[in-house]
């Protein structure tokens, strides 16, 4: 990793935590926990919760599973995955817990070889597995021994110590055996794993080589004599999928040169001898020329190692085990979904309810306007981008390049629930071009009466440096002015001499903050402080807990006498006009649209929303009175309702068991929800807000006015120019 | 070593390392609530293994190795296994200031890592630790340090290469 992405990696990091400096200490519950006066985190009743939660997604997975032939094993079941490999009938499976089998009929893998026997032989997990003809073998770099698995015992068949192979410097990738050879896949501690290095171990003569290929990203044997090597070159950002022969070491044929893709796991199909591979998630066929997306269920996780076990393709990473089915052409239809990936599991709804219809996503964080436009531009049949809401999706909308959607009572009826900010948004002249998945409200806290005015503001020393009050003037003023900006205004001016004339600290940062910008509105009831973080909770009948008080506050308008701004965000499903199943996905989005989060579809509909328990709540709510129902009869006895109905309401008293709480939508609809906007303006993308964008420039100029340099008019001026 | 002594160490402890404590298991655990247990958790556990301590590491990378053990034996736990699944940065403490687009995709990712490839992340890059001193956190061999931190890096180059994104 180069310098400047470790200082990205840190920066970004440190950005999104920045809030834990704020947090409280917490050296007084650890010290009176020494002392014996606090007892220690324990989530008694969440843990109850938890076990039904777990329940019910195990319901909801078996049920997903039974029409779709998913498998999953979890960390929990087996211990941490670390190599797998199967023989086309079996997958072999090495975790922290030991050797497992599994074969597709099975519920879960079978314990060969626990943790303790591997241990007892010297043998550590960070072992790879491979299969040498019928039989199974383990290559393990820290004793540099190759071993058998016969049954239960192992077996030392030979050793590479004193060999190339034997460096300390070199990382075991993975290991595959065509023949009677290896071809061991190693990475240099020093080097990235797209620089890896490719070994031949030929078994009878003890003879290792390395071979003249490097970066080496891909390895699988195709038969006795062959084997696929895919070489990522990311200097020249191309990839190639080569196969050579085995005996002699040298590429046979160089089978494809394709642009870097995000492709994990070559595998060739044990019965039918295709070559397999995950590209971007989703498996596909190599057809001679090139990859193609088959039918069936997308990987949503990173993936370790992969290989096909039955009519299915197992995956591991560190997590889980997760085997996805190979359907037959035609009889499962795929909608592919591309862009941001989301938050929660909003295809599960989906998914139960469309058994024939499996939802595939590719990756793409950073999905802007310009690639959605590309992308119909060249044909791509993608059905659904998944897109945070900026102006320049909006001008997708604006200028036909997206589709609209078709009519669905659903959906219109959805859009019409909408406050009318995000109503606006997501359409042209009322017709719907987009459905809202996620929602960010961000209002400003404080715990004191915040001035009414920015020169207030100004006035109150919030500690904030002179370019925070620029930024801040700029974005909201270009929010509230929409899409004609008048600079020239005599009020913007005012405000502008204000800020020029202010007297701030020079060390702001020292000065108390007396309110917190961009806090996003979260409607789930919360706890006092001295409550919070997991104590263990008694629901007492007697003792009312009172939730904190809430303290959003509308961010000040600008200008006096202006109504405040709410800024907020939206992600959004767009249509492809493209899309290669329109009819699914608008079913699809009709499902987003009907299965939101209770606390999301609040935010969006505050007008119909009503307070929600958290479903586990509700689930363990349930149980209490089957399970005391259950417990009376065993003694006889009758259950005793009113004490029982007590119990419950002492649950639905304590605010955290809301996942949309009463007071806080009601302060939500009453105090904030006028005033939402969102930030759909040319001057506050992206682009503009890069180096050298409208924005950019127009932050200078403002700061160099407020700074002491030119005039009011000068700077008014160069604002009006840079106005699009 | 006295009680009265131990609460002296154990609070310039905290007051030293409570915030890099929190963040790490923050990170790891993906949740305020969770992350604010296990940091209680390691700091008491540190209070009670105090007089084991025998300076062969760092009190840092001590605490550390006590914080990661405690998020792994969190994460065992069922409550843990119902939220896993999904990424987000709801449930950490709101920045003091909005992060960038990319930073959020960043952090976003590195919560989306396998976890032995995301604590090796969290010590090594937003830690700063040497490979030996994470080495010695996570009880393996700095060569299988490098083989995780290399797995990652594998993973997150494409968002570490991006641009910025839509704002």
């Amino acid at each position: 990793m180069t310098k400047e992405m470790e200082t990205k990696l840190r920066r970004g990091m440190e950005e999104c935590l920045s809030g834990v400096e704020n947090r409280p200490s917490l050296e007084s519950r650890v010290l009176e926990r020494i002392q014996g006066q606090r007892r220690g985190p324990v989530r008694l009743s969440v843990a109850m919760i938890m076990v039904l939660v777990l329940c019910l997604f195990t319901v909801a997975a078996l049920a997903v599973g039974a029409v779709a032939g998913w498998f999953r094993v979890e960390q929990r079941q087996v211990g941490a995955m670390q190599s797998c490999v199967s023989d086309g009938d079996t997958l072999y499976l090495l975790t922290s817990g030991g050797l497992y089998t599994w074969q597709p009929e099975a519920e879960k893998p079978a314990l060969v070889l626990p943790d303790a026997a591997l241990r007892a032989a010297g043998l550590t997990p960070e072992a790879q597995l491979c299969l040498m003809g019928d039989n199974l073998a383990l290559l393990h770099p820290e004793t540099r021994t190759l071993w058998q698995v016969d049954g239960q015992t192992l077996q030392s068949l030979a050793e590479y110590g004193g060999t190339a192979l034997d460096e300390d410097n070199l990382q075991i990738g993975s290991v595959v055996c065509a023949g009677e050879t290896l071809l061991i896949r190693a990475v240099p501690c020093d080097a990235t794993e797209d620089e890896a290095l490719l070994y031949r171990w030929h078994l009878p003569t003890g003879r290792m080589e390395q071979l003249p290929l490097r970066n080496v990203v891909e390895l699988c044997a195709c038969d006795d004599a062959h084997a696929l090597v895919l070489q990522r070159d990311l200097s020249a950002q191309k990839e190639y999928l080569i196969r050579i022969d085995v005996t002699t070491g040298s590429i046979e044929e160089t089978l494809h040169t394709a642009p870097v893709q995000s492709m994990e796991g070559i595998m060739v199909h044990p019965r039918t001898g295709q070559i397999i591979a995950l590209v971007a998630g989703a498996p596909s066929l190599w057809n001679g020329s090139g990859w193609e997306a088959m039918q069936g269920y997308g990987l949503s996780v990173h993936t370790d190692a992969c290989a096909i076990v039955g009519d299915a393709l197992a995956a591991i990473n560190y997590n889980d085990l997760q085997v996805i089915p190979f359907v037959p052409e035609n009889s499962l239809t795929t909608l592919r979904v591309c862009g941001i990936m989301p938050l929660n599991n909003e295809d599960d709804a989906f998914q139960q309810e469309n058994p024939g219809v499996a939802v595939q996503r590719a990756k793409n964080p950073a999905l802007t306007a310009a690639e959605i436009r590309q992308a119909i531009a060249d044909g791509d049949t993608t059905d659904l981008f998944h897109v945070r809401l900026t102006w320049d999706v909006a001008a997708l909308f604006r200028d036909g390049t997206l589709a609209a959607l078709p009519p669905s009572s659903v959906l219109e009826e959805d859009a019409g629930a909408l406050l009318p900010a995000f109503q606006e948004g997501l359409g042209v002249d009322g017709t719907l071009f987009a459905v809202p998945s996620h929602v960010g409200v961000y209002v400003w806290e404080s715990g004191q009466e915040l001035p009414a005015t920015f020169t207030g503001l100004l006035e109150a020393q919030m500690g904030w440096t002179k370019i925070q009050y620029a930024e801040y003037l700029l974005t909201a003023y270009i929010t509230a002015s929409g899409e004609e900006v008048n600079f020239s205004s005599p009020a913007f001016a005012k405000v502008l001499q204000a800020l020029r004339d202010a007297r701030l600290p020079e060390n702001p940062r020292m000065s108390q903050p007396v309110v917190t910008t961009q806090v996003m509105v979260q409607l789930n009831g919360q706890l006092p402080f001295d409550q919070q973080q997991g104590e263990s909770r008694i629901y007492s009948q007697t003792e009312t807990i009172q939730q904190p008080p809430i303290l959003w506050e509308t961010p000040c308008p600008v200008i006096p006498g202006a109504a405040p701004v709410v800024p907020s965000q939206l992600m959004v499903y767009v249509l492809n006009p493209n899309a290669a199943n329109p009819a699914l996905a608008l079913r699809y989005l009709e499902s987003i649209a009907a299965h939101r989060q209770p606390e999301q579809d609040a935010l969006l509909k505050p007008m119909t929303a009503e307070a929600v328990l958290h479903p586990g709540v509700e689930a363990q709510i349930e149980w209490m009175i089957e399970e005391q129902r259950a417990f009376d009869e065993a003694q006889g006895r009758e259950t005793d309702e009113e004490a029982l109905a007590s119990r419950i309401d002492a649950i639905k008293a304590a605010p955290d068991s809301w996942a949309v709480e009463e007071t806080r939508l009601a302060y939500y609809w009453d105090e904030i929800a006028p005033y939402v906007r969102l930030q759909l303006h040319p001057l506050l993308t992206g682009q503009a807000k890069a180096e050298g964008g409208a924005y950019d420039q127009m932050l200078k100029a403002v700061l160099a006015y407020v700074n002491g340099e030119g005039t009011l008019e000068e700077c008014v001026q160069n604002l009006v120019a840079l106005l699009p | 070593m006295a009680t009265s002594t131990r609460e002296v160490a154990l609070t310039r402890l905290m007051r030293l390392y409570e915030k890099e404590v929190l963040k790490v298991c923050c990170l790891y655990l993906q949740d305020l609530s969770l992350a604010e247990d296990a940091a209680q958790e390691t700091f008491f556990k540190a209070f009670r293994a105090m007089d084991r301590f025998r300076g062969e590491s760092s009190e840092k990378t001590w605490l550390m190795r006590i914080a990661i053990n405690t998020c792994k034996d969190i994460r065992r736990g069922a409550w843990f296994r119902h939220t896993d699944r999904s990424v987000s940065l709801d449930k950490l403490p709101q920045p003091a200031t909005p992060p960038k687009a990319d930073s959020i995709l960043i952090t976003l990712e590195v919560m989306r890592l396998p976890a032995r490839e995301r604590e090796a992340v969290l010590l090594r890059y937003y830690q700063n630790m040497t490979l030996a001193e994470v080495a010695q956190v996570l009880g393996i061999s700095t060569t299988a340090v490098t083989k995780r931190l290399k797995k990652a890096h594998a993973h997150l180059s494409p968002v570490l290469k991006g641009g910025e994104g839509n704002d």
